[in-house]
């Protein structure tokens, strides 16, 4: 069932498109800053770690990774999860899918199993993508960078990481960002087994990335103490991997926090859809 | 699981849709082997619902639902010898009708072979348009394909709800056709549908359903009884009066009326009565 799946999902347009657009976004992103003459210092994410990019290729994936973490990936993580069951209920295919002698939870398996691996490939895509094109762009060097939580007004810290450390750190910071989209694609996966219209699913999944940016300490001081708790605002973590030493503190939580989410949701969708009446 | 089992039985059938009203209330219907029955009443008698549940689709809130002996439940090993169409044809959009065919086959397992396929393709008759996604099909073209899937594997139950809505004349006549062909190798079928002459032509026998009651059951001829055609006998039956969702009798207070005043299975035969 998980092969017929793919097969389906594979070859639908928005699949295509959603890909095409992540690795189209990596290569614009280059052009712009091969375009720009690269020279200029660029910074990585929301923490103070400033790159030159025309001095590494492997730079680019780590401006790629931090400009899609926070609204294209979950965006593209809330597709692949929201449209995977109420794009069968929305075609009329869910009642033949279910009408076999087949228990419903290997379907749902087969749904959840495909849906993951997209999501997957949508975040690796982008890094992939943006090294592939960085390093046709601006060549195969030991990134450099300047740490700005270590730097003075006097001095400027500079960090330089081997194109394998660069590698190995990146392959880190997109595990870290993939496993950070878990608790959005469950929840657009829940939403998905609930209705039977698709695009409510993938935007509940959205909207649940919006809520969790607005609910964020450095916008709202007020509602500093939601920050940790909410599903999104510390995918950015992974940055810190690039400073010496590397810092890890807070990604164990978030994590975790991942791993909670995603079971309550997911367990929700589970229980929900053994029992629902399929009338659509 | 007992293969002298009748294909479908039915027996105290409720399911509350959380409407005020049951869909079903209390439905009771036996199809044996080898019968066409079709399946007739007003909008919300509960036709769909009663396929669905056949399905395993929707879980019924009370009563007996069995296919070929074994409880109708989502994954029920029963469905491996079941075809149906229920609620139009669903396919995926972006495949051709032939990938559709396919995938259903490989979802359907080892039960369906390449003959079955090709059989199934004979079937649609759709002609090089079965390379086409299926979003491109007209009407009629995707419910050939929906009876074409229905039909992948020769099942032993059809179950067809309203297969021929919105269709030309010549894709009824083949829609009759492939269910006349279908029983003659023997499949039980249960057939719903609003045209009446549809089902006098192609039925051995026809389930009367008002207000998710089986209000009659019987062969072509002894429903038609003295009527001159089923659609008077069908009309005697439920014409004029208004169903419970319209502001009619609760299921609490409603009896069911047969043409003579008697009581349902008085008059007119119960399905146990029924012969194939």
């Amino acid at each position: 069932m998980i092969a017929v799946e793919l097969a389906k999902q594979w070859r639908r347009p928005r699949t295509l498109a959603t890909l095409g657009a992540l690795a189209c976004f990596s290569f614009a992103l280059t052009f712009a800053l091969a375009l720009s003459g690269g020279g200029e210092l660029q910074r990585v994410g929301d923490i103070p770690l400033l790159i030159v990019p025309d001095r590494a290729g492997a730079s680019i994936p780590l401006i790629a990774l931090a400009s899609t973490m926070k609204f294209f990936l979950p965006l593209a993580v809330a597709i692949f999860a929201g449209e995977s069951i109420a794009g069968d209920a929305a075609s009329g295919s869910l009642r033949y899918a279910l009408a076999r002698p087949q228990p419903r939870s290997r379907y749902l398996l087969a749904k959840l199993t495909v849906a993951l691996l997209l999501s997957a490939i949508a975040v690796v895509l982008v890094p992939l993508a943006a090294l592939l094109a960085g390093t046709i762009a601006f060549g195969w060097h030991p990134l450099t960078a300047i740490d700005g939580s270590a730097s003075t007004a006097l001095h400027s810290a500079i960090v330089t990481f081997t194109p394998g450390a660069t590698l190995a750190q990146l392959g880190i910071g997109t595990a870290y960002v993939a496993a950070g989209m878990l608790s959005i694609f469950a929840f657009a996966f829940l939403l998905s087994s609930l209705t039977s219209y698709p695009f409510a699913a993938v935007a509940g999944g959205v909207g649940l990335t919006l809520v969790s940016r607005v609910l964020n300490a450095d916008y709202l001081p007020g509602v500093a103490v939601l920050h940790k708790w909410m599903p999104n605002n510390e995918v950015d973590l992974w940055q810190h991997l690039f400073q010496k030493p590397a810092q890890t503190a807070g990604m164990s939580h978030f994590l975790l926090l991942q791993l909670i989410y995603a079971t309550v949701f997911l367990g929700a969708a589970w229980w929900w859809f053994e029992r629902r009446d399929i009338l659509a | 699981m007992a293969d002298s089992a009748p294909p479908v039985l039915i027996e105290g059938l409720t399911k509350w849709l959380g409407r005020g009203v049951p869909a079903l209330d209390g439905l009771d219907l036996v199809v044996q082997a080898g019968q066409i029955v079709g399946l007739a009443g007003p909008n919300g008698a509960g036709k769909s619902v009663t396929m669905k549940i056949l399905l395993g689709l929707v879980r019924p809130s009370s009563g007996r639902v069995e296919l070929f002996g074994e409880p109708a439940r989502p994954g029920a090993r029963a469905l491996a010898r079941v075809g149906a169409l229920v609620d139009g044809p669903g396919f995926v959009p972006h495949l051709s009708g032939i990938e559709n065919l396919r995938l259903s086959a490989r979802m359907a397992g080892a039960a369906v072979s390449k003959g079955d396929i090709e059989r199934a393709v004979e079937i649609a008759g759709l002609g090089e348009a079965l390379e086409r996604p299926f979003v491109t099909y007209s009407h009629g073209m995707r419910y050939r394909l929906g009876l074409a899937q229905a039909l992948l594997g020769e099942p032993e139950l059809l179950l067809l709800d309203e297969p021929t809505t919105g269709l030309d004349p010549a894709h009824v006549v083949e829609i009759r056709e492939a269910i006349t062909a279908a029983s003659a190798r023997g499949a039980t079928v249960l057939f719903s549908s609003h045209q009446l002459a549809e089902i006098e032509r192609v039925c051995t026998h026809a389930a009367v359903m008002r207000g998710g009651r089986l209000i009659a059951f019987d062969s072509i001829a002894g429903l038609r009884g003295a009527h001159a055609s089923l659609d008077a006998a069908y009309l005697d039956l439920v014409g004029g009066e208004p169903s419970p969702e319209n502001g009619g009798p609760s299921s609490a207070n409603r009896t069911p009326a047969p043409p003579d005043g008697s009581q349902p299975g008085g008059s007119i035969p119960s399905p146990e009565q029924s012969a194939p």
